[in-house]
């Protein structure tokens, strides 16, 4: 296969971090066929409903595939129940569609998202399928990258500028290091 | 799996379902340094970090305490990562090489002169080596200084190297935090809080901190156990 020929891959660094009255989520923004770098300008933050966001890493066309049909689950479901989805619903059926198919696809998700019952939360679904709420996750190639920074400098508490600031500075570092992050940082806070 | 091996038959069956199992590689890797190693330089010397635990696989820890800096003359030490054999037995040959060498030219060895010696024999046998080295040292030359040879068997100066599989978690922390400048308090505790974040994330680092900070007047070796590791967030 040539350089430019391999699968499109989101090989990237994304990153939630959960504050008091919401999320915030960032990502950088390079979508890369091998060497080739696809697309400078990827949005890899994905709205599966008005409050709930995914940040999608891995396999290009699999987590927009997957993220399509959890977006028109997610949509059915607000009919049904006739109020806002909790984040952890879309977390769940994110969660099972990639434990059922983890032999075939090959996504590292992380869902954000804020709603009235728990406020802001995070939860990281990494390759394999298992579903974790955490107050901060990093994913991605460039993420290895970020543990110790993370580590070291997140504490909780942190307001919404604090969090846009934290984020900001931990993904221009992954990009620093990882050949397959670049571009711009993209951040949203929810 | 029987669960006493009382005889070599035992000890083959247990590790033919092993293999069959796919956990083959706790018992045929080669012991290696899953390791975390980091030197910076400051204005009057070098501090060299490193963890203490050596893995076989991923999955068993076979020594806790294992000494990674070594020294290869009064102010030049080395640290080391890969597999454990190969670095050993490079660390053998530089070694004497420079010992050599000090006694024909009749001075101190200076540093750089130790990592071309190292540079160059892990690049001529680069096929065989899988160890990359972090020299740091001080001479009355050129100063302190900090060399990092990968694998392969590149030489490069840099005022901060790190290496080893728990190197990878902590380039966005030394790349926020390290400033040109920093004094011998600051590096160490710099060099102290990369290891200890580095040992939470790799399974392959672990143990204790070991430092050596060396100056025109000492090279003095420091451990940093238990409750001296700098903590950090968990979550």
């Amino acid at each position: 296969a040539q350089p430019w020929n391999n699968e499109l891959r989101t090989g990237t660094t994304i990153m939630a971090v959960e504050f008091d009255k919401g999320v915030v989520i960032a990502a950088d923004s390079r979508t890369t066929m091998g060497a080739y770098i696809a697309n400078r300008v990827t949005d890899k933050l994905t709205p599966l409903s008005d409050h709930i966001f995914c940040c999608r890493s891995g396999s290009a066309a699999d987590t927009q595939a997957i993220a399509d049909i959890v977006r028109a689950r997610l949509y059915l479901h607000e009919l049904q129940m006739n109020e806002q989805p909790a984040v952890s619903i879309a977390a769940n059926m994110f969660r099972e569609i990639c434990y059922e198919n983890r032999e075939s696809i090959s996504a590292g998700i992380i869902v954000a998202g804020w709603d009235p019952v728990e406020g802001g939360q995070v939860f990281s679904i990494p390759l394999g399928g298992f579903c974790q709420r955490q107050s901060v996750a990093i994913g991605g190639s460039g993420s290895t990258y970020l543990y110790g920074f993370i580590d070291a400098n997140y504490k909780p508490g942190m307001n919404q500028q604090e969090c846009l600031d934290f984020c900001k500075k931990a993904i221009t570092l992954a990009i620093l290091r990882d050949g397959s992050s670049g571009g711009v940082c993209r951040m949203a806070a929810l | 799996m029987p669960t006493e091996f009382t005889s070599l038959d035992d000890l083959s069956i247990g590790l033919n379902e092993l293999s069959e199992s796919g956990e083959k590689d706790l018992f045929y890797s080669p012991v290696s340094d899953g390791t975390t190693i980091i030197a910076v330089q400051y204005d009057q010397g070098v501090i060299l970090g490193a963890d203490s635990q050596t893995s076989r696989g991923r999955q068993l820890v076979s020594t806790k305490t294992r000494f990674k800096l070594a020294r290869l003359h009064e102010r030049i030490f080395c640290g080391t990562s890969g597999r454990c054999a190969d670095s050993k037995a490079v660390l053998e040959v530089i070694k004497n090489r420079l010992h050599l060498k000090g006694i024909i030219e009749d001075s101190a060895p200076r540093v750089r002169v130790a990592a071309h010696i190292a540079s160059k024999l892990c690049y001529e046998h680069r096929n065989n080596l899988e160890t990359s080295l972090i020299i740091g040292g001080w001479d009355p030359v050129e100063g302190p200084q900090v060399y990092a040879i990968p694998i392969g068997g590149m030489m490069t100066q840099l005022p901060v190297a790190a290496g080893g599989s728990g190197s990878t978690y902590i380039y966005g922390y030394i790349d926020s935090m390290y400033k040109p400048g920093m004094s011998r308090e600051e590096c160490i505790r710099f060099v102290s809080n990369c290891v200890s974040l580095a040992m939470s994330r790799d399974s392959g680092s672990g143990g204790v901190i070991r430092l050596v900070a060396i100056d025109k007047d000492e090279a003095n070796r420091m451990v940093l156990a238990g409750d001296e590791i700098p903590k950090f967030y968990q979550g």
